[in-house]
């Protein structure tokens, strides 16, 4: 599917590169340089007219510090986008779904993932991109999207697919995660209903693990051959990192992480030195339903009697960008931070409430132990430090509540489901 | 410390440890007791289609009424063999019967092959789906129930497990193994021998 790229388009990609870069650097610098700017005027000159320019002055120099990153984000939406769009052209039956530009618009199938042990609870989704069609006749949606809980955290950033396969499956829900270590997955599905598969391959088991609602369907679903196939899908190209899960008659994909965006700092880089790699990414990305329905033998027997698409090995762009497009570059970092900072802050900030007036009320109960209190304030201090320490203990408990919480929630999709493999708990309501 | 404090805690942890012991041993148990109960669905299905395929069968292979009374009976030993008790022997029995039964089935199926008004018959083609999803469950219970028995093996065949598994009376429990047949690298002569000589 990835082409060639073409001088024209080339040049044309690195004129608006340069020209993004221009702007972003102008309005750093004047964002920058905006703040000092201001201070000289308004106090050097020191009249009504300067202050007021001064004020202006910030203004604009905070919302060039704002507008910059806006740039360079809109930047890696339309270079993905136009790519995408080229490579998608030369595949029927393929589209792309530009979320952003669709603005508000719901991932397609993401309540599929409500439940399924992939991802955790999620209240509503954002799609910035997705690629839906068929493939070797297995429908399908594949979408690069951020999912957020009840309070707009994010939970989940990367790439969903869905399947829709030709043969119906056992009922219940299979899933398969990457394996965390006897600790890790024995805490990964603590407080759930759901019980782990144990399946006689040690090569498996090395790499993933199992869980199932039902023992029989799971190994049903996951004979030998199919735990051959989803060990080649680990290695094959884009898919290191997935897990997935079987739910109805659908094939659930994760790969958390997976961005198709370039990478920020690619604005600093000229195109000719990485777009034709990153072009053969995203071409093989465009492939990856086929070589997923084909490595797992989910095509209709009609359809796997046409052409397969070529089980291409990973590439050296694929491991560069694999490289590029894991959960820990900025984007990721500053969602993990905002989710602790937005979950953990209040809880701190009412445990320290706590701390204080109940710190207050033991002191005041010490104080009136040891030197008593005069007759006409006894009753008044004694009730302000019995509710000093109801207050203080009352709020602790809270807190330590809240923080017990978002430690146990934290990553953590296999502890809220139910032996019948659906999700439990509060705000899981789907999309 | 009196030294006596020190034996205490000593013993009262050993009691918890032979407590835990048990108590794997009576879980698993009943694990191996539920993945029983999964076999027994499942092969009480196959049970289920065998009529059917004999009376298919019996339509256009009279002259294989040998095989085809093998079958009837394999069926019917096994029917009786899920009737009998739960003990180790009696589950290795029925799993024996199991066995010869599977192969004989997949043998009549086999021979049905060879008859073109058979093999073209949409009731044939649909009971051969059901027969060959029927074994796919059948060889996943089969793989669940193993894994239960060998998980509740290891704990009752390991010293102290093998006195307590005595005091609560769990026994080891047999494999579900595949025939020897099914093991056996499938010959491809053999099969197309067998076909050809049978074909009318």
């Amino acid at each position: 599917v990835s082409a060639a790229a073409a001088p024209d388009d080339l040049d044309r990609l690195e004129q608006q590169r340069r020209r993004t870069l221009k702007r972003v650097v102008m309005a750093l610098a004047f964002g920058l340089a905006g703040f000092p700017l201001g201070f000289i005027i308004g106090d050097g000159i020191g009249t009504d007219a300067a202050i007021i320019a001064a004020e202006g002055l910030w203004l604009a120099a905070l919302l060039s510090l704002v507008a910059a990153p806006v740039m360079a984000a809109d930047w890696r939406r339309s270079v993905a986008g136009s790519l995408l769009d080229a490579t998608v052209a030369g595949s029927p039956g393929l589209r792309r779904i530009d979320g952003e530009r669709a603005g508000g618009l719901t991932a397609p199938d993401a309540a599929l993932f409500q439940g399924s042990g992939l991802v955790e609870p999620f209240q509503t989704s954002r799609l910035i991109n997705a690629l839906a069609g068929q493939s070797l006749g297995v429908s399908f949606v594949l979408a690069e999207l951020s999912l957020y809980d009840q309070k707009e955290h994010r939970v989940f950033g990367g790439v969903l697919g869905s399947f829709r396969l030709a043969r119906p499956l056992p009922p219940g829900l299979t899933i398969v995660t990457r394996d965390r270590g006897l600790l890790g997955n024995l805490l990964a599905r603590a407080g759930s209903g759901i019980e782990p598969v144990t399946l006689e391959d040690p090569g498996f088991e090395g790499v993933f693990e199992a869980y199932g609602t039902d023992q029989v369907a799971g190994r049903v679903i996951l004979t030998t051959t199919m735990l051959g196939r989803l060990r080649s899908l680990d290695e094959l190209a884009h898919a290191r990192g997935f897990s997935c899960a079987f739910r109805d008659d659908h094939l659930l994909v994760a790969l958390p992480g997976m961005r198709w965006r370039c990478a920020m700092w690619r604005l600093l880089q000229p195109m000719s030195a990485w777009l034709p790699a990153y072009r053969d990414w995203l071409g093989g990305l465009v492939e990856l339903p086929a070589r997923i329905a084909a490595t797992l033998d989910l095509a209709e027997p009609a359809a796997a009697e046409a052409a397969m698409p070529a089980m291409a090995p990973a590439t050296a762009a694929d491991r560069r960008y694999r490289g590029r497009f894991g959960r820990d570059d900025l984007e990721s970092v500053a969602a993990v931070l905002w989710r602790l900072g937005g979950a953990a802050l209040p809880a701190l900030y009412i445990a320290a409430s706590g701390l204080l007036f109940g710190g207050l009320a033991v002191f005041g109960a010490w104080y009136g132990i040891t030197e008593g209190y005069s007759d006409e304030l006894f009753w008044y201090f004694w009730f302000m430090v019995a509710f000093g320490l109801a207050y203080g203990a009352g709020t602790i408990a809270t807190a330590v509540r809240q923080l017990l919480h978002l430690a146990w929630t934290w990553n953590a999709p296999l502890r809220g489901l139910s032996s019948a493999g659906r999700a439990t708990g509060k705000g899981v309501n789907g999309l | 410390m009196d030294a006596s404090w020190i034996w205490l805690a000593v013993a009262a942890l050993l009691l918890a440890a032979l407590y835990l012991w048990y108590a794997t041993i009576v879980t698993r148990r009943n694990k191996g007791r539920e993945a029983m109960s999964s076999v027994d669905v499942h092969l009480n299905q196959r049970h289920d289609l065998i009529p059917n395929i004999v009376k298919l069968a019996d339509r256009f292979m009279a002259h294989e009424r040998g095989l085809l009374e093998e079958v009837t009976r394999l069926r019917q030993q096994a029917g009786q063999a899920s009737a009998m008790g739960a003990s180790p022997g009696d589950v290795a029995q029925r799993f024996r019967l199991e066995g010869e039964l599977a192969r004989s089935v997949g043998q009549l199926l086999v021979t049905m092959e060879a008859y073109p008004q058979l093999k073209s018959d949409a009731t044939v083609i649909e009971t051969q789906r059901t027969w060959t999803e029927i074994e796919a469950q059948i060889t996943a219970a089969r793989r669940f129930y193993n894994a239960a028995v060998n998980q509740l093996n290891n704990a009752i065949q390991i010293f102290p497990g093998s006195v307590l598994a005595g005091l609560a009376g769990v026994n080891a429990m047999p494999f579900f193994e595949a025939p020897a047949e099914a093991r056996a690298a499938p010959s491809v002569d053999a099969i197309l021998g067998a076909a050809a000589g049978r074909r009318p």
